[in-house]
């Protein structure tokens, strides 16, 4: 049987992958970014960011900043010295926040692309 | 309230083959017992050749952790009629398994040893006892508690894909020292463990605090040492 | 086979609080090799919770006089009282050390190791309780342990973790050495040495309902009597009145001595009449003796056999600071908060008074004269020196393996250069081989833990707090009978590797013997003294019986010589509390 999670190891896990990820988003973005040499470039690209399929993944990127912003966040007010005692109840509130914060954007995300 | 629970038990005999299988036993047990019971019942009665740690029989001397559902518990700690019908048992995780629920404890007991593991103050002693306000004991009230069952080195993520990191147990041996204002060693003890395999490899994962069967927030102890060796400039990195 | 040799000056037998403390002693003049059957921190001693006793007057005034005084009378007037003196005057100065190799006491406001009361413990002789055992919350055994071996490790003392001794060789009256097995891989060792201490603590396990360990099974007090040595006063087993019904978990005493409570089924606080001074803290074996005549005579809660312990007046600021192990206990095992329901109670086997002989330094007696095993030492709860007498008080114990065993070390390291080193003959060694093999071969129909399971359940009916002739008559028989039955067994495991079933088989054949003696030494004596009470003979008889049993294995069974008491300050008075 696998070793059973919880909230702390969810929340560790989840920092972990978030920041993986990031990583790799940020080199491509460097990458492509360094690629927008001449008006030409430009609005070869941006064509392509419009298509729908990258719109959605920007949802995803946004809610995988919003992770790791907070899992980060929890780490470290934890290392400076707020108790342990609300390491779950800062996991779950940070949950929360992360999703609600979400919804926003993505209402307005929306709006904007529809 | 008399129940039976089937106990899925991870067995390794080393010298049978295959080495590992899974064995499934049907147990009675009444609503008071504990996995221990029925690891005791099915030795006495089903299969001799099961084989487990057991002593004092009521969680103070350490000696029965193992993994069980997904957790790492003090099998004479863990009541029955709070498990589902199905109990599934394995020995403690990522330590090597001598036989059945056996592990080697000797890699767990070395890192203790790393980290002094003892009350170092050579100035000469007083006539009598030497004064400690009890606020200053109850600093290490809970990290004196612990029972070196293993338990949360080995729920630990990190030691799990480094057998170099010294692990929560043995840090939180550091704390009981460091924060025992008897002890004179701090300077010694704090380079022992802020080494590349020591507390900056802590991640907060909590898995230890979960596990404790003292229930004793070490990841709390942890960030209290961060926190201390700060303060005392050793930022890591040296060995 | 191979056979892996050691040599050491001085091999220690447990890892408890007398082998550890011990071996502190040793270490500064040889090399010390400790084997002990578990990893060293988790012996027995860690589970000792209530304190540890001393006169060191940090809360109110206390003399080590009075603190000798209280033992003497708590042996019910067997103890030897020069021992007992000698134990309560180091007393101080042990603790004082313990403090300094970094034991975690608790504190008073001062800062001084706070103490608190405990059974039996008086001020003024018997005047009132005093607060004498010096503790570290209910974990005191745990702190103890854990500081003393930490101080080995740090003194270079080597363990043999999981090394159980399967004979101790002894030849020409002085030590040669022990011999072990690995358990990890099965492998024989033997270990010479010029001086070898016993400290392998007490054998609850033989009853059924008990506080001690599944590893307290007595083993080395019967390969000792196996060859011919004496085993004393083996008749006195404590009985602690506060085990947790149906599992036997000690509620440490410092429970009552923190205020709580005893009350039976109607409601009364019943030790008022059995001991209108000092009531609840009075002596184990009165407490017992008073839980179970409550409910012999129907005043068990609901009928029931058992009665409560009740904590639900005390601050629950002193249950979470001072108890908060047997708080947890509660909650884990009964699922009851003691703040807010009476704990159940019964008494549980405990303590055994009775042990190898030993004089004040723990050299091993051969004889009543007085006469010794060259080089061969005990200390701690399987030696008998004999400072509990009849019964032992409460936070005595802990305080008895630290006087005893520094005691012992100290008078070891003395002789150490004089000693002569120790050899293990190879027959011996092959004879013992042979015995093993012979028992993970046998073959019949009798299993270890049926054979367990009746001896425990005999001792319990039979042998416990109270005790008539004809019970104990058929005990020995029944336990003769087991012996016979014993020959049949047949073990499952045929591995080296850990063979924990094999182990078990040995320690059983040991725990016949034990409670042969046990029951023997009960039934020859006829009087009730300390927690050996007959009903048969329900008074103390000082004209008769004023001395120790001393039981030895001849041709003929089990025979009887007798010691004189020591007595020295305290003329033997009536007992009462």
């Amino acid at each position: 049987m696998r070793y059973r999670w919880n909230i702390g190891s969810l929340a560790w896990i989840t920092h972990r992958i978030t920041g993986i990820i990031l990583t790799f988003y940020l080199i491509a973005h460097i990458f492509v970014l360094s690629h927008l040499k001449d008006p030409v470039a430009y609005n070869k690209i941006m064509a392509i960011m419009k298509n729908p399929l990258l719109k959605f993944g920007e949802l995803i990127l946004f809610a995988i900043v919003l992770m790791h912003v907070f899992a980060g966040l929890r780490i470290t007010l934890l290392e400076f010295g707020i108790s342990t005692k609300y390491q779950k109840t800062m996991a779950y509130m940070g949950a929360l926040v992360v999703g609600v914060l979400w919804i926003i954007g993505t209402f307005y995300f929306l709006r904007e692309v529809l | 309230m008399i129940k039976y629970y089937t106990f899925k038990i991870k067995r390794y005999l080393p010298n049978e083959t295959p080495k590992t299988r899974w064995d499934e036993f049907r147990v009675k047990l009444n609503n008071m017992e504990r996995v221990l019971d029925g690891l005791i019942k099915i030795k006495e009665t089903m299969d001799g050749t099961l084989t487990f740690r057991k002593s004092c029989a009521h969680g103070v001397c350490g000696s029965c952790a193992m993994k069980i559902n997904g957790k790492n518990r003090l099998a004479c700690q863990t009541l029955v009629k709070d498990l589902p019908e199905i109990i599934e048992i394995e020995p403690l995780p990522s330590l090597p398994v001598i036989k059945d629920l056996v592990v080697d404890m000797t890699l767990f007991f070395q890192k203790n040893d790393k980290v002094l593991p003892y009350l170092i103050n050579e100035e000469p002693p007083p006539q009598r006892e030497r004064i400690q306000s009890p606020q200053d004991q109850h600093k290490i009230l809970e990290s004196i508690t612990c029972i070196m069952c293993g338990s949360c080195t080995t729920s630990c993520p990190v030691f799990w894909s480094d057998k170099e990191y010294l692990g929560p147990s043995a840090l939180l041996k550091a704390y009981r020292f460091l924060f025992d204002t008897r002890d004179k060693a701090t300077e010694q003890r704090l380079k022992a463990i802020t080494g590349q395999d020591g507390i900056w490899r802590c991640h907060s994962i909590f898995n230890c605090v979960e596990v404790c069967p003292k229930e004793i927030d070490i990841t709390k102890h942890i960030l209290k040492l961060k926190r201390l060796a700060i303060k005392k400039g050793f930022k890591g990195g040296q060995e | 086979m191979e056979i892996n040799k050691h040599y050491f000056d001085t091999i220690i037998i447990g890892s408890g609080l007398a082998g550890c403390r011990a071996a502190i002693e040793c270490i500064e003049n040889g090399t010390v090799g400790v084997l002990s059957k578990l990893y060293p921190t988790r012996s027995h001693s860690t589970a000792a919770q209530g304190g540890i006793g001393a006169a060191l007057g940090n809360e109110e005034e206390d003399s080590p006089e009075w603190h000798t005084y209280d033992t003497v009378k708590g042996s019910d007037f067997l103890g030897d009282q020069d021992a007992i003196e000698i134990m309560c005057y180091d007393a101080i100065p042990t603790i004082i050390e313990l403090e300094h190799m970094g034991v975690p006491f608790s504190r008073t406001v001062e800062g001084k190791i706070a103490q608190r009361r405990f059974g039996g413990h008086t001020r003024d002789f018997g005047k009132a309780p005093v607060r004498r055992a010096c503790y570290s919350a209910d974990r005191t055994g745990h702190a103890v342990l854990f500081a003393l071996y930490e101080q080995c490790q740090l003194r270079g003392v080597r363990f043999f973790q999981e090394f159980q001794v399967i004979d101790i060789v002894i030849e020409n009256q002085a030590i040669q050495g022990v011999i072990a097995i690995n358990i990890k891989d099965g492998s024989i060792h033997v270990f010479e040495a010029k001086i070898v201490i016993i400290a392998s603590g007490g054998y609850g396990k033989i009853f059924k309902v008990t506080s001690n360990a599944y590893a307290s099974t007595g083993e080395c007090l019967s390969m000792l009597f196996r060859q011919g040595l004496p085993l004393e006063d083996m008749e006195f087993f404590q009985f602690h009145p506060t085990g947790l019904y149906g599992l036997g978990i000690l509620i440490t005493e410092g429970a009552r001595g923190e205020g709580g409570i005893l009350i039976n089924g109607k409601g009364e606080r019943f030790m008022e009449r059995y001991a209108p001074t000092i009531k609840d803290l009075a002596p184990r074996d009165m407490v017992s003796r008073a839980i179970l005549s409550e409910i012999r005579e129907g005043r068990g809660i609901d009928g029931q056999d058992y009665v409560y312990l009740d904590l639900r007046h005390v601050d629950k600021k002193i249950l979470h600071e001072r108890l908060p192990e047997i708080t947890t206990f509660c909650k884990i095992y009964m699922g009851i908060d003691p703040s807010e329901a009476p704990i159940p109670v019964v008494p549980t086997a405990h303590y055994a008074m009775g042990g190898i002989p030993t004089d004040i330094d723990g050299r091993v007696l051969r004889d009543v004269d007085g006469s010794f095993v060259q080089g061969l030492f005990a200390a701690g709860e399987c030696a008998c020196v004999s400072v509990h007498g009849a019964n032992r008080l409460g936070c005595n114990s802990l305080l008895d393996t630290v006087v005893f065993g520094r005691r012992a070390g100290k008078a070891a390291s003395s002789i150490l250069k004089s000693s002569t080193k120790g050899k293990v003959k190879k027959e011996r060694l092959a004879l013992i081989i042979e015995c093993l093999e012979m028992l993970k071969n046998n073959k019949g129909k009798e299993t270890v833990a049926s054979i367990r399971k009746e001896l425990q359940q005999a001792m319990m009916d039979k042998c416990s707090v109270f005790r008539t002739e004809e019970e104990l008559k058929l005990l020995v028989d029944e336990i003769k009978t087991l012996k016979e039955r014993y020959k049949e067994i047949e073990i499952t495991d045929k591995s080296k590797t850990f063979n924990t079933d094999l182990l078990e088989a040995i320690e059983l054949g040991h725990m016949l013997t034990l409670a042969e003696v046990i029951a023997s030494s009960a039934l020859q004596r006829t009087e009730s003294r300390g927690a050996h009470y007959r009903e048969d003979y329900p008074k103390r008889d000082d004209e008769n019986w004023m001395k120790h049993t001393l039981a030895f294995q001849t041709e003929k069974g089990i025979t009887f010589k007798y010691k004189p008491v020591k007595i020295t300050r305290f003329k033997p008075e009536e007992r009462k509390y």
